[in-house]
């Protein structure tokens, strides 16, 4: 049985979440949840990993009763650690999913997705750039399927894209490009790593991991111009972590797929920003065909839209700036 | 409702406190050594080994427990990488046990090994105490990035080391054992620290300094009677008896706590005790007080705790010979070789315990049957040969024709290191000359010898060549220095290739003559590349390309040197005689092959010929299946029953045939000589010769060297070694 996995930039979803519902139907946020529920029910969803939530994930709760039936959701931010401290909107990431389809599992002492602050000791902004330390931190979580020995292990990240205002040092000099591949390098190398290695308590149960959201990079390719901030399609990674060239010394290399254009503009699509990461295990196992956009600009236009262009300005001022990526995967 | 403690024994704590100190102790190593293969080691040997009926029933420690192997197995080797290292260690156990054993004729005659120049388990040991040998001496270092544990291993390992110290404490507080009996994080490592220190003397002291804190350990008793019987080995290589005999009564000293500590039962295979049990009859032999009675009992006791790993039992096969016990080591050697462990040594001694008893008492069916099977699973392993039915039966005479297959084997298995050698050096050259220069990431297979990789190199220098706006990276303009380089290179490597050696300063000027005659056509290739590379007439073409790629190839210019080479090797082997000599060439042999990653397979060392093989291709299938006609098989038949009638007149004819004996002789299959006659390195053109199509040899041992072979095909004539 296959299982379909998105991700979603809900680009600064705020609002009062059910009480809105309540009191004004027409109310922008009660239309974007709208049409958010409409793609995730047509799409068959079965997990979402959401970047961009604001307003302590309100309206993912209002999401979760709009779809009816079995869905949970949760809602956390990062920012609590040293040395990003988070923006004043309060961004945060959540996870809606099928809980009839999938239970959770503790992260040590919490029993809800949390955000993964699980670093070595900290030892200032140095380290941000020396590989140890993430700006943003992701969300983390673990779905065990139901009546199945299989886990999924799910860690969504909205890389940064400018560098931050007022973070007390560490990146002076550092371009905004090569702040972004730091932050990927870390995520891929020594934070997947740490999930998916993770074994003490699985008890019988086999895990998988896989990485999805915002990377604010494009998948790498062979047209790239060098100046162009791109993600690797194969990244490796030595048995400390760290990036290497080549795979002779490999010791884990991560694949990051889908290159079709997700971000967008008023008019038109711009950048392919969305992805997902994983493993060669996680390859092999369970990943059943290609990673692709949800042309959620084309596919849920409103019958009000009928140009190209009406049906971007549309979905861009209603809704947000990506559309939602999916990946289907299989645990045989 | 009065709630009542639980006492414990003294028994009982000792034990409780002994089981975590054994966790404890291996979740450090594997922190502290940070190496794959000692991970697997740990699993194997300790932590998937425990005998839970024997440990404290405390659900947090077996918690613990099960989280570790949850982990473990995740990180555990791959296969491969596994077999690799074993191989090695096999590699080494074989090279000690030759030492040990200079010679086939030692097992063979049935004198006792007792004068064994090595103590086996003291100074190579199991595999586990050999492995971490052999990494503190640095001597794994190239392997290091690869058996290095990820990160996340060691974070889990770290943190699962925490728990268990916490557990560690509430046992200790429930079992009121003294605290003196728990080893604290700090003791461990220090002690883990003191055991990868490669100064047998100063690790002895260290350990010394310490012993007070592991009095309930028994494993470091182990380790420091281990350390003081090397500190006694090499007291005594320096010629200090004195200190030897002091160092030798300490290591008693030790060795006795730890077999009165050893008590517990908390591993179900104990491969330390295996081991100690061995190194106490070391002890013994070096002490000279090898009662052979106790000497059994602690190889009784060592293959009983070794839960048949290959390693105990082959040092314990070696003991049991030393002791002339020679059923139990056959024993021993027959598990060996069923399970694929180092099968060319076990085979080899165990046909020469088979030999041994046959020598005894020739017709045994039994011990026949044993060989014959010994035979078949041997897979080519030179088996020492069946004493003959009649005449002469010696352990002399078995010996002799031993030796003689030895150095024909020997004479093969070093042709074929050399031709490995020129393969690979081969290789090498192909990758200066290559078109383009890029080729770094190239597998050894892209410049292999075959047609089809001759053929994708031509194609990728027409397509190179073709597309001339890139010329970057398209030539090696610095490939005659390399080229010298790589040569000097080859030479210097076999520099420890005996043969080569002796006759270093003749082969060199043949390399040399022969490298010089290329001078012009580097000189052409070079500025022909460089004339493209400027833009300019006279640029490379396909044509220097091809030139260089057939005259360059080492196996253009060094094909007399390496000829040359092969025939001075098979003259040297053939001008040894004695039986120690033949060992250690075989043993140059091998570690010359080990260090230049050559294999070698086991040489094609034929059984003697029984003539055809019968018609039918076997019970189940006919040679009609595959399409063979009916004239075929008749024409078969024939050439079977003539062939028959012609080895039937050649043995009738034998006894006439010869008038001079010292001038030559007449070879009948079945014969030794008939089979080593094939095996003569020195024979050109011998595939045109069907060996089964042989009736019989007759060798010219005169000056002519003019022999003639009696085949189906007719006379064969085989003149200085050249086959007509």
């Amino acid at each position: 049985m296959s299982y379909r996995i998105g991700s979603f930039n809900v680009r600064n979803w705020s609002g009062s979440g059910y009480e809105d519902q309540i009191v004004n139907q027409d109310a922008p946020s009660v239309r974007k949840l709208n049409r958010i529920a409409e793609i995730i029910r047509e799409e068959r969803l079965d997990i979402v990993a959401f970047q961009e939530v604001l307003s302590e994930g309100k309206m993912l709760e209002a999401l979760k009763r709009r779809l009816g039936g079995n869905w949970e959701a949760c809602w956390d931010k990062p920012g609590k650690n040293f040395p990003y401290r988070g923006d004043k909107r309060n961004e945060g990431y959540g996870f809606l999913w099928r809980a009839d389809k999938f239970e959770l599992i503790p992260i040590g002492k919490r029993d809800r997705p949390g955000i993964w602050g699980n670093y070595d000791p900290l030892n200032g902004a140095s380290d941000i750039l020396n590989g140890v330390r993430l700006i943003r931190d992701p969300l983390y979580g673990r779905f065990k399927l139901r009546n199945q020995r299989f886990e999924l292990r799910l860690i969504t990240t909205h890389i940064l894209s400018d560098k931050p205002v007022g973070m007390s040092g560490g990146l002076d000099g550092v371009s905004a490009l090569d702040m972004r591949r730091n932050e990927f390098d870390i995520l891929a190398g020594k934070i997947y790593a740490r999930v998916a290695d993770r074994h003490k308590d699985i008890h019988g149960v086999v895990p998988y991991t896989i990485m999805l959201g915002d990377y604010n990079l494009n998948l790498e390719s062979e047209s790239d111009s060098v100046h162009r901030a791109a993600v690797p399609g194969t990244a490796c990674f030595d048995a400390q972590g760290r990036r290497v060239e080549g795979s002779a010394h490999a010791r884990r290399i991560i694949y990051t797929v889908q290159e079709e254009l997700t971000s967008l503009g008023p008019s038109a699509y711009t950048n392919n920003f969305d992805h997902f990461s994983y493993d060669g295990r996680t390859r092999a196992a369970i990943i059943k065909g290609e990673a692709k956009r949800i042309d959620a600009v084309r596919d849920y236009a409103p019958a009000s839209a009928q140009t190209e262009a009406e049906k971007f300005a549309d979905y861009h001022s209603s809704v947000s700036d990506h559309v939602p990526i999916v990946i289907e995967i299989d645990f045989k | 409702m009065e709630y009542t403690k639980k006492t414990y024994t003294e028994q009982e704590r000792r034990q409780a406190a002994y089981a975590l100190n054994l966790c404890a102790v291996s979740v450090a190593q594997i922190v502290d050594y940070n190496d794959k293969y000692i991970l697997e080691q740990e699993y194997d040997a300790i932590l998937n080994n425990l005998n839970l009926e024997q440990m404290p029933k405390d659900e947090a420690l077996l918690n613990i427990l099960t989280e570790l192997l949850n982990v473990i197995t995740f990180f555990r080797i791959q296969e491969g990488k596994k077999a690799l290292v074993e191989r090695e260690y096999q590699e080494r156990m074989k090279n000690a046990v030759w030492s040990a054993v200079p010679n086939i004729g030692m097992v063979v005659t049935g004198g006792s090994l007792a004068t064994m120049a090595i103590s086996l388990a003291t100074q190579v040991g199991i595999g586990y105490m050999n492995y971490r040998k052999e990494k503190a001496r640095g001597a794994l270092e190239k392997e290091r990035a690869e058996m290095e544990l990820e990160f996340t291993a060691i974070e889990q390992f770290n943190a699962l080391k925490r728990e268990l110290f916490t557990t560690a404490w509430k046992l200790a507080a429930e079992y009121c054992f003294p605290d003196d009996y728990r080893l604290t994080e700090r003791q461990i490592k220090q002690y883990n620290a003191i055991l990868m220190d490669v100064d047998q003397l100063r690790k002895y002291e260290r350990l010394e300094a310490i012993q007070e804190q592991f009095k309930a350990y028994p494993p470091f008793w182990y380790f420091f009677g281990h350390a003081a019987s090397l500190v006694a080995i090499e007291a005594r290589k320096a010629g200090d008896e004195s200190a030897a005999r002091q160092y030798l009564n300490r290591a008693k000293q030790h060795f006795e706590r730890y077999g009165e500590l050893d008590k517990f039962n908390l591993l179900r295979e104990d491969q330390l005790t295996a081991s100690w049990a061995l190194e106490y009859v070391d002890l013994l032999y070096l002490i000279g007080k090898a009662d052979r009675e106790k000497v059994a009992e602690l190889l009784e006791r060592a293959v009983k705790m070794s839960g048949n790993a290959n390693d105990v039992l082959q040092l314990c096969a070696m003991y049991y010979l030393r002791i002339d016990q020679p059923d139990l080591a056959a024993r021993l050697f027959r598990i060996l070789v069923n399970e694929g462990c180092n099968i060319e040594t076990n085979a080899r001694l165990l046909s020469g315990v088979y030999v041994r008893k046959l020598l005894h008492a020739p017709g045994d069916a039994e011990v026949q049957a044993a060989y014959w099977s010994l035979s078949q699973k041997s897979g080519g392993a030179l088996l020492v040969p069946l004493p003959e039915p009649e005449g002469d039966a010696s352990a002399g005479l078995v010996e002799a024709e031993y030796l003689s297959k030895q150095r024909a084997a020997l004479q093969r298995d070093y042709r074929s290191a050399v031709n490995q050698f020129e393969r690979k050096y081969a290789i090498k050259i192909k990758r200066l000359i290559c078109i383009p220069a890029r080729n770094h990431g190239l597998p050894d297979e892209y410049f292999s010898g075959s047609k089809e990789a001759q053929n994708r190199r031509t194609a990728d220098a027409k397509a190179a060549l073709k597309d001339l706006k890139r010329t970057d990276g398209l030539f090696n303009l610095d490939f005659p220095f390399q080229y010298v380089d790589t040569l000097n290179e080859m030479l210097e490597t076999l520099s420890r290739f005996p043969s080569f050696t002796e006759n270093k300063d003749a082969l060199i000027r043949v390399l040399r003559q022969d490298v010089k005659s290329l001078r012009g056509e580097m000189e052409t290739a070079r500025a022909a590349m460089e004339n493209t590379l400027q833009g300019q007439d006279g640029g490379f073409t396909m044509e220097h390309y091809k030139s260089m790629r057939d005259r360059l190839s080492l196996y253009a210019c060094g094909r007399r040197f390496f000829d040359d080479l092969k025939n001075r090797t098979v003259d040297m082997l053939d001008s040894l005689d004695a039986p120690d000599a033949l060992t250690q060439a075989e043993l140059t042999l091998a570690e010359f092959c080990q260090a230049q990653g050559l294999t070698l397979q086991p040489a094609d060392r034929r059984q003697p010929g029984t003539g055809l093989a019968q018609e039918s291709a076997g019970e189940y299938l006919s040679y009609k299946l595959v399409g063979l006609t009916e004239a075929e098989l008749e024409d078969r038949r024939k050439a079977q029953e003539l062939l028959s009638e012609m080895k039937k007149a050649a043995a009738g004819a034998a006894p006439n045939m010869i008038l001079r004996p010292d001038a030559a002789v007449f070879l009948l299959p079945g014969q030794l000589g008939f089979e080593s006659y094939f095996q003569n390195a020195k024979l050109k053109n011998l595939e045109r010769v069907i060996q089964e199509h042989v009736a019989a040899i007759l060798d010219d041992k005169s000056g002519q060297d003019f022999d003639l072979l009696f085949t189906l095909e007719g006379l064969v004539t085989v003149r200085n070694n050249q086959v007509a």
